[in-house]
Formats: C-alpha cells, sequence, structure tokens
C-alpha cells in the first residue's frame, strides 16, 4: 500500500519535474526574450522619433510589427508633449526682468493616429517635444496562463511584459 | 530501472540546463538592455552638449568669430562629459574614466568642422625646460584640433591648380592658381538670379521674383546705461532699458539706430559708431547685396569653371583620385557646375551635380580625418581598447551635410560579454553659423510662421509681413553686476528679453502639422512653387519676403572671406 503511494508522488512528482517544470521554465524565458524584443523595439522607435522629429506610418508599422512578431498581443500608447513656448513669452512681457515657463501640452496615441491615416502618413514633432511610448501585452502569455494554474496569482490586468521610453526630440521634423 | 530512477536522472539532465539556459539568456538580456541604455545616455549627453553650445552662441555678441566659437564648443564639450558621467553615475563611471572611452566629439560647422581629440603635446625647445608650462613635452592632452575646411584640390590643366572650399549651402571659396593667375574667391552659387536695367542702375531677380531694399526692420535689445528704461537691479536702481531699435546685420555684427547714432552692443554695452550712416541702417540693403554677389560669382564660375569635371580632383599628393580605381570617393558627376549652364537644373536643386560632388566631399573629408584621429587613439587610450570608426549610414550623413551638428563617439564600454560601441548625432537647429532653408520664419507682427504653413499667404497681413532669421526668436541674456547697499557683496543678475517679440504660431511652429510641405517637398521647391504665380499674387508676395530674409540673413553673417573694405562702404556711403 505504502509503495504504491509512494509511486503515485513519484509519478506526480516525476510529472511536475520532467514536463511542467521544463515547461514553466522555457515559457519564462520565451517571456524574457519577448520583453527583450518589445524594450529594443519600443527604445529604438521612440529613439528614431527623436532624431527625425517625426512619426511615420512606416516606422510605426515596422515596430509594431516588431512587437507583435514575439506571438502576443499588445496595447501601444503613444504621447507626445509639445512644447509651447508662447506662455513663457507673455509672461517676461509683464514684468521684463521675469521669464516665464515653457508650458506643454499633450497629444495622445488616437490623436497620433489620426494623423498617420492623414495623407502625410506622418505625426511631425518639433525639437523639445517630448515623446514618449509605452508598450503592454493584453494576452496571458503560457508563463502567465501555467503561473496562474499553479500558484493562482491573478488579476485581469496582470502583464508581464512592458516596455517604457521617452525623451526629448533633438530635430524638427520635416 | 526503476521509475524513480528514471526521475531522478531526468532532474540531474534538465536542472543545470534550464540553469545555464537561464542565466546565458538573462546575460544576454541585460547586455542588450545596456546597450539600449549607453545608446539612450550618449544621445542625451550630446543634445544637452548642442542645448549648451546653442545658448552660449546665440547669448554672446561675438560668437561667430573663430576663437570665441573655440571656447563655445569647449564649454559644450565640458557639458557633454559632465551630461555623460551624470547619466552613468550610477554605475560608476566619473568624468575622468568616461574621457578613455571617448575617442572624439566632432562639431560641423558651416564651412569646416572641429576634432575634440586627445594629442600629444609638442613644446618649443625653449619651453621644454621651463618648469611652470602647464603642459609638459610629450604629454597627451585633450583639446581641439585645428579647424578643417570641406575642401577638394582640382587639377584640370597644368596652369591649373585649385582647391574648393564647400559649405553646407552653396556657398564656396576657390584658392590656388586658375590658368596660371591666383585666384582667391567666394561666394554663393545661385543659377536662377538675373538682372535687369542700366549699370549703377540694376534691379535683380531671383526665380522671377524682385529682390528690393527693405526698411523697419526693429529688434529688441538690452542696453545696459540706458537709464530711460525699466530694468532695475536687485537695489532697484535703474541700469538699462530693453528697447526696440532699426537694425542691419552686417559682417556678423548687428548695427542700431535710435534715430541720432548707430551703435553696436558688446556684452551689453553700447559702442557708437559715428562713422556710420543712419539712412544705411533704416534701409537694409543686404538682399539686393546678397543676390548681386551671387549673379556676379556665379558669372565668374560659369566662365571659368565650367568645365570643371569632378574626374580633375586630385588627393593633397596631386595624384588624381581616379587612379584609385573603387577606392575613388568621389562619384564621377561629371561636370560639376554643368547646372550652370544646362537648362533643366539649377544648382541648387537638391539632386544637381554640384550638390552631389559637395556632399561627397564633406563626406569623405570627415570621414578620413575621423578615422586616422580615432585610430590614433588607439596610441593614448589607457582602456586598452581597440578604437575603430563605426561606419555611419547614409541617412546620419545626410543630417550631418544638412546643419551644424555633433558627433560624439562611446567605445569600448564593458557592457557584460560584449564591448558597447556607439555614435550619436545631433543637429543644432538654431545657430548663427548658417542660415539655412528652414530657418526663416514669416511674420506680420503678431505671430511668426514657418513659411510652410497652409494657406499662409491669405492668413497672415502680406503686406505688412517680413522674414526673420530663427535665432531672432530665441530669448537672449543680459547680465546686471551690483554691490549690495547692505552687505559689501557683489551679486548680479540676469536680464532676460526676446529679440524678436511675437508669439509662435499653433499652426506651423509650436504644432508642425498643418505644414503644406508634408507631400516630402523641400522647402526651396515649395518656395519656387510659391514664386510662380508673380510678385502681384499673395503667394508671390511670400516667396518674395522670403527670398528676401534669406539673402538679408546670409549677407549679414560673419564669413572669414568677408572682405572689411566692401563691408565698411556699405555701411559708410552717402
Amino acid at each position: 500500500m505504502s509503495d504504491t503511494l509512494i509511486t503515485v508522488i513519484a509519478i506526480a512528482l516525476a510529472a511536475v519535474l520532467m514536463f511542467v517544470f521544463p515547461l514553466m521554465t522555457m515559457s519564462d524565458r520565451t517571456d524574457d526574450v519577448a520583453q527583450l524584443t518589445v524594450e529594443t523595439a519600443t527604445t529604438e522607435f521612440v529613439d528614431n522619433i527623436r532624431s527625425t522629429g517625426k512619426i511615420t506610418k512606416t516606422d510605426y508599422d515596422s515596430f509594431v510589427e516588431a512587437i507583435t512578431s514575439t506571438g502576443n498581443t499588445y496595447n501601444v500608447e503613444m504621447q507626445v508633449d509639445v512644447k509651447d513656448s508662447n506662455l513663457g513669452k507673455k509672461v517676461s512681457q509683464a514684468q521684463s526682468d521675469k521669464i516665464g515657463e515653457n508650458t506643454s501640452y499633450s497629444i495622445y496615441t488616437s490623436q497620433i493616429e489620426n494623423a498617420l491615416d492623414s495623407p502625410s502618413h506622418t505625426y511631425y514633432c518639433k525639437e523639445g517635444d517630448i515623446v514618449s511610448a509605452s508598450v503592454k501585452n493584453t494576452n496571458q502569455t503560457i508563463s502567465q496562463q501555467l503561473k496562474n494554474f499553479f500558484y493562482s496569482v491573478t488579476g485581469n490586468d496582470s502583464y508581464t511584459i512592458a516596455a517604457q521610453h521617452a525623451g526629448v526630440v533633438t530635430a524638427n521634423g520635416k | 530501472m526503476k521509475i524513480q530512477g528514471l526521475a531522478i536522472i531526468a532532474i540531474i539532465i534538465i536542472l543545470p540546463m534550464s540553469i545555464i539556459l537561464n542565466s546565458y539568456s538573462t546575460n544576454q538580456i541585460k547586455t542588450l538592455d545596456l546597450q539600449i541604455q549607453y545608446d539612450s545616455k550618449l544621445k542625451n549627453a550630446t543634445y544637452d552638449a548642442i542645448k549648451a553650445f546653442q545658448l552660449n552662441m546665440s547669448n554672446s555678441s561675438t560668437s561667430d568669430l573663430a576663437d570665441s566659437k573655440m571656447r563655445d564648443i569647449k564649454a559644450s564639450i565640458n557639458t557633454f562629459y559632465n551630461s555623460l558621467s551624470n547619466h552613468f553615475n550610477m554605475y560608476g563611471y566619473g568624468k575622468d574614466v568616461l574621457q578613455n572611452y571617448v575617442p572624439a566629439i566632432v562639431y560641423t560647422l558651416y564651412d569646416g568642422y572641429y576634432i575634440y581629440s586627445s594629442y600629444n603635446n609638442t613644446l618649443d625647445k625653449d619651453d621644454t625646460f621651463d618648469e611652470n608650462a602647464t603642459y609638459k613635452d610629450g604629454e597627451n592632452i585633450y583639446g581641439l584640433k585645428p579647424y578643417i575646411y570641406y575642401s577638394c584640390r582640382y587639377k584640370p590643366n597644368l596652369n591649373s591648380d585649385f582647391t574648393i572650399i564647400y559649405s553646407l549651402d552653396s556657398y564656396i571659396t576657390i584658392q590656388g592658381t586658375l590658368n596660371g593667375e591666383p585666384i582667391n574667391k567666394s561666394g554663393y552659387l545661385l543659377s536662377n538670379v538675373t538682372r535687369e536695367g542700366s549699370p549703377g542702375n540694376y534691379t535683380y531677380k531671383y526665380n522671377n521674383i524682385p529682390i528690393t531694399a527693405e526698411s523697419d526692420l526693429s529688434q529688441n535689445v538690452y542696453v545696459e546705461g540706458d537709464l530711460s528704461g525699466n530694468i532695475v537691479n536687485g537695489n532697484n536702481q535703474q541700469v538699462g532699458s530693453i528697447k526696440s531699435y532699426p537694425c542691419r546685420k552686417i559682417n556678423g555684427v548687428k548695427y542700431y539706430s535710435d534715430g541720432t547714432n548707430v551703435f553696436s552692443i558688446i556684452n551689453d554695452k553700447r559702442y557708437n559708431q559715428s562713422d556710420v550712416n543712419i539712412e544705411n541702417i533704416t534701409t537694409n540693403t543686404n538682399a539686393i547685396k546678397y543676390y548681386e554677389d551671387a549673379y556676379e560669382f556665379t558669372n565668374f564660375v560659369k566662365n571659368n569653371l565650367n568645365n570643371l569635371k569632378v574626374t580633375d580632383a586630385v588627393d593633397s599628393n596631386g595624384k588624381k583620385y581616379t587612379d584609385l580605381g573603387n577606392d575613388n570617393p568621389y562619384y564621377d558627376y561629371g561636370n560639376i557646375f554643368g547646372e550652370l549652364t544646362s537648362g533643366d537644373k539649377s544648382i541648387e536643386d537638391e539632386n544637381s551635380n554640384f550638390n552631389g560632388h559637395r556632399l561627397d566631399v564633406i563626406k569623405n573629408s570627415i570621414e578620413s580625418n575621423l578615422m586616422v584621429a580615432i585610430a590614433n587613439y588607439n596610441k593614448v587610450s589607457t582602456s586598452e581598447v581597440n578604437f575603430q570608426m563605426p561606419k555611419l549610414e547614409d541617412t546620419e550623413w545626410e543630417q550631418i551635410t544638412q546643419n551644424v551638428s555633433m558627433i560624439t563617439f562611446l567605445q569600448g564600454l564593458n557592457i557584460g560579454g560584449k564591448i558597447y560601441n556607439g555614435h550619436s548625432i545631433i543637429s543644432n537647429n538654431v545657430n548663427e553659423d548658417f542660415v539655412s532653408e528652414d530657418s526663416i520664419y514669416i511674420s506680420d507682427g503678431s505671430e511668426y510662421h514657418r513659411i510652410t504653413e497652409n494657406n499662409l499667404s491669405n492668413i497672415i497681413d502680406i503686406n505688412n509681413a517680413k522674414g526673420y532669421f530663427n535665432v531672432d526668436f530665441e530669448r537672449r541674456t543680459g547680465t546686471v553686476s551690483y554691490r549690495s547697499q547692505n552687505e559689501d557683496k557683489t551679486y548680479s543678475k540676469t536680464i532676460y528679453y526676446y529679440p524678436k517679440g511675437e508669439l509662435a504660431s499653433y499652426n506651423s511652429i509650436i504644432d508642425a502639422n498643418s505644414n503644406s510641405s508634408s507631400g516630402g517637398k523641400s522647402i526651396s521647391e515649395y518656395v519656387k512653387e510659391l514664386a510662380n504665380g508673380g510678385v502681384t499674387t499673395n503667394d508671390g508676395k511670400l516667396a518674395q519676403l522670403y527670398y528676401t530674409a534669406l539673402g538679408r540673413e546670409r549677407y549679414g553673417m560673419y564669413r572669414v572671406t568677408n572682405k572689411l573694405e566692401e563691408v565698411q562702404e556699405i555701411l559708410m556711403k552717402e
């Protein structure tokens, strides 16, 4: 009787060790690689905008293509903080030895996407604007599913692959 | 074997494999992650350095002179290292350490470039024994190497041997011997300038748009010691004023007129120029002079260098580049100035032979000198890294050849299994070294706009509008020093002002998405289309404003090759 029990336990343990553990490890690695791909793609995408001063549809499409090639689905959010130096000028005129501060207003993903769908297929930035992009996975990766199954840690909005990069635009787009 | 035994064997095989794989992939990820971070850090530091360069240049009244420019560049390099070490601080790299990993920094300017790198200090025989000398003989010092021009030597025939210095636009300088005669000429090449009228009474047209004299070109300036204004120091005493005066820039110096006197400003102080005629300040003929000079210089080139071919280019030893076969850096475009006589293309066109060859010369000059500088750095650096010049992409060369830029290299940092090798290029859009095509803004007194703004000619008050240089919309500073009334200390207060106080247009400057050049047209092509309607149309008037402002600002630039007598003549003649 005790032998049978030990055998059953051993088989269960062996199954975990031989199948589930490698599967979890490999899926974790897959997520790591996906994370790296997404991080690299996001940084390159943002840095390219910072150098050229524009977001083109071609760049955006190849960025989306690069991140979806990891087999997951993602939510991409972009934001451009457009520098508005006019308010600073106005303040300086009221009192000539004081200077005002530059302010900025934000343009969000849907507005940028609208510009990308316009005939020019480009959103133009200027030097001094701040551009940022953040990416989160929206599906559950295999690693997440396995973890949820075994550890029962879950939440609707949990994501494992996320990347964010931002910086000042260094050139006027043209 | 029992099933337990199999399980144990499986664990023994799988566990180390997964651990090794895990650590390998983690390492790879860390390496790539570091590489990305380093790229961003380098870009940020380069941008900071360019901003420092811009600020120093635009706030200095002598920024266009070589020694002042070198000072600004050195300050900018300090900013670069400070910024870089700040960014790297958490990784334990300080400025002294990082300097070992920066083989070269390049500042590409209007007609040449500076390379900041390490060099071996060589003292004169007398200085060698001077114990007080700051630097010892044979010591390696970081510094700016001599200015290198974008130049190419040509030997079209036995009697001709000259060098042409190119620039970021169509300004060239020819020096050497042409057909046995010494030559030293410089000027702008423009295909589409036409001259009408009789000697002494010529008028000039560019793309059929007449170029006329301008008046009412005023700018704000801070004058220390002018007590009629409202600028006070910390003790509430009046110290100066910011006022708008008619202004004309000649040879890099801005001359202002207050109605009775003409003066210039150096370090916020007013210097009266008693020899200068007020009329010559209030009526600005810079643009006419620009097109006149360009017309004459272009004609000279047309008559004397029309047959100059790319294949006439020789290296510094006088050996033809064509003998190098595949290593010839210059693509054979045929006649360099061919567009001056053939009708279908203009020399200003982006795809002209002249521009193609000009870019080749700039590229070859920077590439060959930079390669040497970086390779030589191997002898100096203590970091035991083999420094090599990375291959710059075409888009990067395009960026370098379009505006004043800064190129930085960071090589040899260990990023876990790999050696980092990165570079960054940032353009300087606001500088007083180069009037680029997109640096002219149009203002009717309330807002300033880019010329490419949709339907601009009908939005603004076209008859009262003018074109201005973008640098004049940047903030300037002046400094007031004063002693405190209570303590025996000297304080300084910074005064801020804008030479042109108009606000930026939300349609084309702050948000650049309402510009009609979005179709990929260059600004010169766009303006040429505007000019097609003739000067009676609003579009034609807009083109006229643009061409006049471009000519005025380009003519007002300080150039080493400017002839001082001509400049003085313009200001002083009745």
